[in-house]
């Protein structure tokens, strides 16, 4: 009868830690609907119980109440979740890093004269978040427009609600593909991590980095990286 | 005398502790939702609160017919919020009566959720808000993703001549799409399904890639519907473009791409709107100043639009939100 029980035991254990060690929260900018990253990143890592949020404060919330084995976002959002470490960095031709543009309708925006103009953002960091993080490259700046979808980003200009929208230049192409407007792209002195994978601090697990550096291709276009290092 | 002392002391202390503690309740702001039920109006409180951090305090007033003004200023005095967020034209109305009969200065609003937004907020005081209807220009942005095959670069557009203004404001934003919108209008209110036959006849003729119809219940109703609307939609074979989930529906045979704003994105929004005002020290940066939805819900009718065009399978997916079969 002892027996049985610690043999259940250890099935118990064992499989809470099967499950726990492929959990992975995701979050990032992405110009498709939620449910096909979900797919894609449940085809790709099976096994894993994968967890998509479209908003930094639902993504922040729930790491707050039940932190997973890992979390994939920029890491620029790591760096303000306590207790995890990245331990792959997404690549894109041989970088770690992205270089951002402004994109504006008609004409060309001074990056070094911002403080009457408005800036249309995806937002990664919640309001106060952002704040900070924009200030870091810009400095003043008048207003920040926060979305949650990339989509999004475009009715502010088409709009008039922003004068211009900060994105990484790798995006440019995404609008210019949707729209007819007459884009106008500045290039700013604004670089930041294009993606991570962070695991929590003190988990062992390396299944899912080593899963990761095989990834489907399909997966890593979602991300928009190449590979990982 | 050391007792009295000893006392005053106390009293001191005490006078100071609760002056503190009615500066620390005073420095919560307080924020009033009146709204009317509604999964909508929902969506938008969730949207909200969400967004909404600590620092502000969160009220709700629901109105029915039952509710009058005399209601909502006995609210009012108990909340004393900062700002007053109004949701629906009813709620609108009821609060305009209420900003009558005061004297300034105004408590700003945040308007939300309700059709003709412009006309609405007309005459209150200290106010913003954000549209309703969604812009033509945004829904077929998303129709060209999904519809690679088509053209749609000529959009036709029946409206009463009370709405002139938002269709001119529609024409110039499908403009720097290089949409054209053809609009006809037709009066207000007398003989209103002849005048629409008739101006469809001219629009067919004009040869549109699709045809919007707007929100507007004197133009689309259930008996319209039935008499007008379905039996044009079965000769048209173009996509129609609507702004209720309702009309997409493929038991109708009728639109083909329904754009509705997305209420929880919305209520998310005014909050943020809520902080700018805070930040502008609880005034509206432009009195009237309104925005457009930027947050939309994509609902796509896929037998009628395959009755039409090739689609894209994969921009359907990544794109559409919704797809009715």
């Amino acid at each position: 009868m002892n027996l049985l029980k610690i043999f259940l035991t250890m099935v118990i254990l064992l499989s809470g830690n099967l499950v726990s060690a492929d959990d992975l929260y995701v979050f990032f900018p992405v110009t498709t609907r939620l449910r096909v990253v979900k797919e894609e990143f449940t085809k790709a890592l099976p096994g894993t119980k994968i967890t998509v949020f479209g908003r930094y404060k639902d993504f922040k919330t729930k790491i707050k109440m039940d932190a997973p084995v890992a979390i994939l976002t920029k890491p620029a959002v790591i760096e303000q979740i306590k207790g995890y470490t990245i331990k792959l960095k997404g690549l894109r031709k041989g970088s770690v890093l992205e270089p951002y543009v402004m994109l504006s309708v008609d004409q060309k925006i001074n990056p070094g004269s911002l403080e009457k103009i408005s800036i249309g953002v995806f937002d990664i960091l919640g309001r106060r978040g952002m704040k900070k993080f924009i200030k870091k490259y810009f400095d003043p700046v008048h207003g920040l427009e926060r979305v949650s979808k990339m989509e999004d980003l475009l009715p502010l200009l088409s709009f008039s609600m922003a004068e211009t929208i900060l994105i990484p230049e790798y995006f440019v192409n995404y609008f210019k593909t949707i729209s007819k407007l007459n884009f106008v792209v500045t290039k700013v002195k604004m670089e930041t991590g294009i993606m991570g994978l962070a695991l929590k601090e003190g988990n062992a697990t390396t299944a899912l980095l080593k899963k990761f550096k095989v990834i489907d291709q399909k997966v890593n276009k979602l991300m928009e990286v190449d590979n990982w290092k | 005398m050391e007792i009295t002392l000893y006392l005053k002391r106390v009293l001191g202390i005490w006078f100071l502790l609760v002056m503190l503690a009615g500066i620390s309740v005073a420095q919560e702001d307080s924020l009033l939702v009146i709204r009317v039920e509604g999964h909508d109006f929902n969506q938008a409180v969730i949207g909200m609160k969400e967004e909404l951090e600590d620092d502000i305090s969160y009220n709700e007033m629901i109105i029915d017919n039952q509710t009058r003004v005399a209601d909502l200023s006995a609210k009012i005095k108990i909340v004393q919020p900062k700002i007053v967020i109004l949701m629906d034209n009813k709620v609108i109305n009821l609060y305009k009566s209420y900003q009558k009969q005061q004297e300034g200065p105004f408590i700003p609003t945040v308007s939300i959720l309700a059709s003709f937004m412009d006309l609405s907020i007309s005459g209150l005081k200290n106010a913003t808000g954000i549209f309703y209807e969604v812009p033509l220009v945004t829904s077929i942005v998303n129709l060209r993703a999904v519809l690679p095959a088509m053209t749609l670069d000529k959009v036709g557009v029946i409206n009463r001549e009370c709405t002139q203004t938002t269709i001119a404001i529609n024409q110039k934003y499908c403009q720097r799409e290089n949409i054209e919108l053809l609009a006809y209008q037709i009066p207000n209110k007398r003989k209103i399904k002849s005048k629409i036959k008739k101006e469809l006849k001219r629009l067919k003729k004009k040869n549109i890639d699709a045809l919007w119809i707007p929100n507007d219940s004197y133009i689309v109703n259930p008996r319209l519907l039935k008499s007008l609307w379905i039996p044009f939609a079965k000769k048209f074979k173009k996509p129609i473009i609507v702004g209720v989930e309702v009309l997409a529906e493929p038991r109708f045979h009728f639109g083909t791409f329904a754009v509705i704003p997305d209420h929880l994105q919305i209520g998310v929004r005014v909050a943020q709107m809520v902080y700018d005002i805070m930040d502008n020290d609880w005034k509206v940066e432009e009195q009237g100043r309104l925005e457009q939805p930027r947050s939309v819900y994509k609902i796509i009718n896929l037998p009628q639009v395959e009755n039409i065009t090739t689609v894209d399978k994969v921009q359907l997916k990544n794109v559409i939100d919704k797809i009715l079969k």
